[in-house]
């Protein structure tokens, strides 16, 4: 590829730090729509144009092929523009102060390059870190209890073709057939000799049977009644009544009684849709069968939505934290309508725990720190959180055991999820295993 | 390059795409078998490096070491008559039967004492998942190995009863099958290049026509069969174990095919095993020797299970032996063989950490030798490989040490 050919091709503005000017003057655009657009920073996507109020389609047709949204890079130094892509000045470090309401510490952060964003009161974002998919913002839940969202194929053709990326795309595919085969090898699906290498244990077959087909007449066998096709039993036949049933009445004394059918269970193998990826203060993702979250900057907090939802529901998931400090907590993120209105129950590195709901981007403590014993302390412990949310009320569980229960205001269908906040420590490590949910109610 | 070179190119390339996205798509449970390859990847480069042999060493000669005992005779046991159970023939049972009603749960690696048991929990109703039964027994997640009379106390624990014994044969397993018991076998694995490990599966069907078993199994899958006799060979190693979940309502009714008393078990089991040394070659042999010890340190018999366990250590024991079972290393303390129990943990030790009983026997034989630093070291290191384990923390108290 040559210069030539790539100065052709019209330079694209970053929707992130394009300035006013720049944006009014693209076609279908005037200062009035430009600056709704900047009020509408930050973007992930040049879709999420469409949220632009007045906005319409058409307008968004002919923007589209004139603007992206450049990655973040975390900690980096931006990179030399080339002039073709600086429609924005290029600005000096600035401190950012951001008031996090209290008692969440005001906490200062030192950007590069991009100007600040509005300082409003109100404004958390660069502090909580959430999910680099602000897809459940303004998302209208669906009446239905639990369901799995957007498919996965649907959110990775999004991503490959929604801007141009040719040579990341092929080299992504090469990365990953390489690493495919690596793995059927490794696993034993492919091997040299193509027949060989079964992905499970042979299993004693009877010569010249199947061993599918042997499963299927076991699976369908009953008392006395032989499939036609297998031979008689050398042993007597017995008794034809039906094998007993088991007894389902006996009572585990955790919140996991009476629940209904499993929404979910995630155990990371593979990973279902969680809303990973990296920001400048936080990296969200899959490692070693788990998902680890981890927050690089002090003061931080960070979460991820899976793609399921519902009101009632009994939600559990082990935690386990990296090297931690007195302050830093991790835990569960339940009934997440949007990133500005979720529930928070953590686990602290002292074995405390403490339920926090946001509600219009405002935290409320509704159980501040409390001790429990039933809680591993210390770094490197695993724990296993729990919440029973029914209507109203919110019964939480440490390692299986009933630790306490409040009444919520204000029950709604929402997300699951997961998050870590630091305290004092750079690149706390929070992570996460084995989440399930079950409905509750009929 | 010529055209037709080309195109083989990228008509394999094609090939090698397709196969290599459909192995993420058709091979269940991937990431779990990388991450456990890989495990034993560094498993076999730890023990190439360190030139660690295949085998548990065999006894040790030592002042307090008893005199060789391969030579000579065992005593025959004090009990002679084992009292049989009037339990029903195969005539009286049906000839192939499936129970339904488990959720398969894919282990997590070296999960299947954990997974195995919320499959059986799942038959009873409840609810959980890996996670809730993994949190309890485990709280060191590398912790290799759950012992049977953890993963009964859990059960109880949630409510339900358990009944672990020893000795059992494939026709009890099927008579308990039929009263609609799927039975938890503490059994092996062993894989191709990876050697012999210890494994729980859950047996939920049989049949006699077929002659196999049903087994549900965390690491094979679901409805996975296997033929009666190697069930049998597989579960030979952990001197035919196994443990019955229940209802407390259904306790007479299972008690009436198990029978209740722990004691004629062990004396069956001795006479099966000891029988079995007469007929058994190679690795076979040394596990039925290594049955009849265990069955005789379970009588009390301590100086007949050291003799047993001698022969068996001659046959050749893996080195995983001591990973799930640690009656020798009792039985050597009590007859005072403490340079077998060193021998035996530091061969063990020097494959694996944090196994937490053999840290803790080490202790005790430790502590014997006068060596008070070393045992309490032990029992922390114990104490640090599972904190629900409570041996060790009794003897640091014993001794007047701090946990």
């Amino acid at each position: 590829m040559t210069d030539t050919v790539t100065t052709a091709r019209t330079p694209r503005l970053d929707l992130n730090t394009a300035s006013p000017e720049a944006l009014a003057a693209l076609p279908g655009l005037d200062p009035a729509l430009a600056e709704r657009i900047i009020a509408h920073r930050p973007f992930t996507r040049t879709k999420e144009l469409l949220r632009v109020p007045g906005l319409e389609p058409e307008v968004f047709a002919l923007v589209a092929p004139r603007v992206k949204v450049a990655r973040p890079r975390a900690a980096r130094e931006p990179r030399p523009r080339r002039p073709r892509a600086a429609p924005a000045p290029a600005s000096p470090p600035v401190e950012v102060h951001v008031h996090v309401n209290a008692p969440l510490e005001a906490t200062t952060y030192r950007t590069t390059g991009a100007p600040p964003p509005p300082p409003t009161p109100d404004v958390i974002d660069p502090v909580v870190i959430v999910a680099p998919e602000p897809r459940m913002a303004g998302r209208q839940l669906a009446p239905a209890t639990s369901r799995a969202l957007v498919p996965l194929g649907a959110q990775v053709s999004a991503a490959l073709f929604e801007s141009y990326a040719g040579p990341r795309v092929m080299f992504a595919l090469f990365s990953f057939t390489l690493l495919a085969v690596a793995l059927a090898l490794m696993t034993g699906t492919l091997s040299f000799r193509w027949s060989a290498a079964p992905a499970t244990l042979p299993a004693p077959t009877e010569p010249g049977v199947p061993l599918a087909t042997q499963v299927s007449q076991a699976v369908s066998a009953t008392l006395a009644a032989q499939p036609t096709a297998t031979p008689p039993p050398t042993a007597t036949p017995g008794p034809t009544e039906a094998p007993p049933t088991p007894t389902t009445a006996f009572v585990s004394n955790s919140g996991l009684d009476g629940v209904g059918p499993q929404i979910f269970n995630e155990t990371f193998v593979p990973p279902g849709y969680w809303s990973v990826g990296e920001t400048d203060f936080s990296n969200i993702f899959f490692d070693d069968n788990q998902l680890a979250v981890l927050v690089k900057t002090p003061g931080a907090i960070a979460w991820a939505f899976n793609g399921y939802a519902a009101d009632d529901f009994y939600y559990q998931g082990l935690v386990r934290m990296g090297a931690c400090q007195l302050g830093d907590y991790a835990g569960l993120v339940f009934r997440g309508q949007d990133d500005n209105n979720l529930y928070l129950f953590g686990l602290a590195c002292d074995g405390r725990y403490r339920l926090v709901r946001r509600a219009g981007g405002e935290f409320q403590f509704l159980l501040d720190f409390t001790f429990t014993p039933e809680a591993a302390a210390g770094s490197n412990a695993t724990n296993l959180l729990a919440v029973r949310a029914e209507a109203r009320k919110l019964s939480l569980y440490v390692n299986d055991r009933f630790v306490n229960s409040v009444d919520d205001v204000a029950p709604a269908e929402g997300f699951f999820g997961v998050f870590a906040k630091a305290g004092v420590t750079s690149n706390l490590r929070a992570d996460f295993d084995d989440l399930s949910a079950w409905s509750l109610g009929p | 390059m010529r055209t037709t070179d080309m195109r083989k190119w990228l008509i394999s390339g094609v090939v090698l795409l397709a196969l290599g996205s459909a192995s993420f798509v058709v091979v269940p449970n991937w990431p779990e078998r990388l991450g456990w390859r890989w495990q034993q990847f560094w498993s076999t480069t730890r023990r190439s490096v360190l030139q660690l042999p295949d085998t548990l060493p065999t006894p040790v000669t030592s002042s307090d070491a008893a005199p060789t005992a391969g030579a000579r005779p065992l005593a025959t046991p004090a009990a002679v008559s084992a009292p049989t159970l009037a339990t029903p023939t195969a005539a009286q049972r049906p000839a192939q039967i499936e129970l339904t009603g488990v959720t398969q749960v894919w282990q997590k690696v070296n999960n299947c004492g954990p997974a195995t048991l919320a499959m059986a929990l799942s038959y009873w109703g409840w609810k959980g998942t890996q996670a809730n039964t993994a949190n309890a027994l485990k709280p060191n997640p590398d912790d290799r190995n759950v012992s049977p009379a953890e993963l009964a106390a859990y059960a109880q624990r949630i409510g339900l009863e358990a009944q672990v014994r020893q000795g059992g044969t494939l026709e009890l397993v099927r008579q308990l099958v039929a009263a609609g018991f799927p039975v938890i076998l503490e059994t092996t694995l062993v894989l191709p290049d990876q050697g012999w490990e210890g494994h729980y599966t859950l047996v939920t069907g049989y049949s006699d026509p077929h002659q196999q078993f049903t087994t549900q199994d965390s690491l094979r899958g679901p409805n996975f069969v296997q033929a009666y006799a190697d069930v049998e060979r597989e579960w030979r190693a952990f001197n035919y174990t196994f443990i019955v979940l229940h209802p407390p309502e259904r306790q007479a009714q299972l008690l009436a095919l198990l029978g209740d008393d722990p004691a004629a078990d062990a004396q069956r089991a001795a006479e099966r095993a000891r029988a079995e040394t007469q007929t058994l070659t190679g690795q076979d042999l040394a596990f039925a020797w290594f049955n009849l010890g265990t069955s005789l340190a379970a009588l009390g018999d301590w100086p007949g299970a050291a003799q047993a366990y001698d022969q068996a250590r001659q046959a050749g024991l893996p080195w995983r032996m001591l990973w799930y079972q640690h009656a020798p290393l009792e039985t050597y303390f009590h007859t005072g063989r403490y340079d077998d129990v060193l021998a035996l943990a530091e061969a063990t030790l020097a494959q694996a950490d944090g196994l937490e009983e053999v840290l803790y026997w080490r202790g005790q034989a430790r502590l014997a030798r006068g060596d008070r630093d070393g045992a309490a070291a032990d029992w922390r290191a114990a104490l640090a490989a599972n904190r629900n384990y409570t041996a060790p923390a009794q003897a640091l108290a014993d001794a007047g040490l701090n946990p």
